[in-house]
C-alpha cells in the first residue's frame, strides 16, 4: 500500500468514525466560518453583539426554553461549546432544518453535515 | 536436608503469601482512589407513559443503565433488543434499563411501541433538563452506567451492542459488588 493509499483510508476511516460525533454544523459568513457554539470573535459579534441569533432563533419553533438556553450558551459568560451542542443533539431533525434554514435567511451559509 | 527443603519452601510459602498480600493492598488502594473520583450521578425526575414518577434516587442499590434515545434516532432503535436482552438477563440480579427519549410528545414513542416493545420503563425528557442540564449528552444515543452507590462508573457515548461480552461484563462486574 502507498502512502497515498494509507492517507485516503486514514481519512475514510476517520470520517467515517467521526462523521456523526458530537458536532453541530459550519456556520460562514463573509468568509469566516466556525462550528455553530465554537468561540469565534468575528461570529460572535454578529450572532450575539448584532443579534442576529436571537433574530435566527425567534424565526424558528423550537421551544422557547430551548431557544433561551442556545442563546445563553452561545452569547453569555456561561458560554460552553458542550451545552451547544448538547442542545443541538436535543433538536428534533425538523428543529435542526428550522434553524439551519433560519441562518441560510440571514445569509449565512451552511455546510450541511451528513448527520 | 528434608528439614532444609522444608524450611526454604516454608520462606517461599511466606514470601508469596506477602506478594498476593501486598497485590491485594495495593489493588484495593487503588480501587479505593478511583470511587473517589467517580462523580456522582445527577438526581432527577422524569414520567413514564402512564405519569408514574421516576426519581434516579430511588434505584439506589441497584445498577442502573441510563440509555438515552430518540424516535428519530435510528442507530438508537437498533439498539432496543439488546437492551432488552440485558434487562431480561439481568433484572434478577438488580440491574435496571431507564430509556430516557428526547422526543417532544409521548406519540411517536407510543407508534414504536407497538411494533418495538421496550422491557424496561421509557421516560420523557420533554424539556431536555436531564439530557442537557444535568447530563450535556454530545452523542445519540448514549448510556450511562451507574453503581449501586449511585455513581457514574461508565459513559458509553454512541450505539452499542448491549449483548457483548464486552458490555455484560461490565454490568456483571458492577452486580457483584453489594
Amino acid at each position: 500500500m502507498t502512502r497515498t493509499h494509507a492517507a485516503i483510508w486514514t481519512i475514510a476511516l476517520a470520517l467515517f468514525l467521526g462523521g456523526c460525533g458530537p458536532a453541530t454544523f459550519i456556520l460562514n459568513k463573509d468568509g469566516v466560518a466556525a462550528y455553530f457554539g465554537r468561540e469565534n470573535g468575528f461570529l460572535h459579534t454578529l450572532l450575539c453583539d448584532r443579534g442576529d441569533l436571537k433574530q435566527v432563533l425567534s424565526e424558528t419553533s423550537i421551544p422557547a426554553n430551548i431557544q433561551n438556553d442556545l442563546y445563553r450558551y452561545n452569547c453569555t459568560a456561561e458560554r460552553s461549546a458542550d451545552k451547544i451542542i448538547s442542545l443541538y443533539l436535543y433538536l428534533s431533525p425538523e428543529e435542526k432544518l428550522e434553524l439551519k434554514h433560519a441562518f441560510t435567511k440571514h445569509d449565512y451559509r451552511i455546510n450541511y453535515m451528513s448527520c | 536436608m528434608k528439614q532444609y527443603t522444608n524450611v526454604h519452601g516454608h520462606k517461599k510459602m511466606v514470601a508469596l503469601v506477602l506478594a498476593i498480600s501486598l497485590c491485594l493492598a495495593c489493588n484495593s488502594s487503588v480501587y479505593a482512589a478511583a470511587a473517589t473520583q467517580y462523580e456522582k450521578a445527577a438526581d432527577f425526575e422524569l414520567a413514564d407513559s402512564t405519569g408514574a414518577l421516576h426519581k434516579l434516587s430511588d434505584y439506589r442499590g441497584k445498577v442502573v443503565l441510563l440509555n438515552f434515545w430518540a424516535t428519530w434516532c435510528k442507530e438508537c432503535v437498533e439498539e432496543i433488543p439488546s437492551l432488552n436482552s440485558a434487562i431480561e438477563k439481568y433484572k434478577d440480579q438488580g440491574l435496571v434499563v431507564l430509556g430516557i427519549s428526547i422526543d417532544r410528545e409521548w406519540k411517536p414513542i407510543e407508534k414504536l411501541l407497538k411494533t418495538t416493545p421496550m422491557q424496561y420503563p421509557v421516560l420523557l425528557d420533554h424539556t431536555g433538563a436531564v439530557f442537557v442540564g444535568s447530563y450535556t449528552i454530545v452523542r445519540l444515543p448514549s448510556s450511562i452506567l451507574i453503581n449501586r452507590d449511585g455513581f457514574i462508573i461508565r459513559k458509553i457515548p454512541g450505539s452499542q451492542d448491549f449483548d457483548s461480552r464486552v458490555i455484560q461484563n461490565m454490568i456483571t462486574d458492577l452486580l457483584k459488588e453489594k
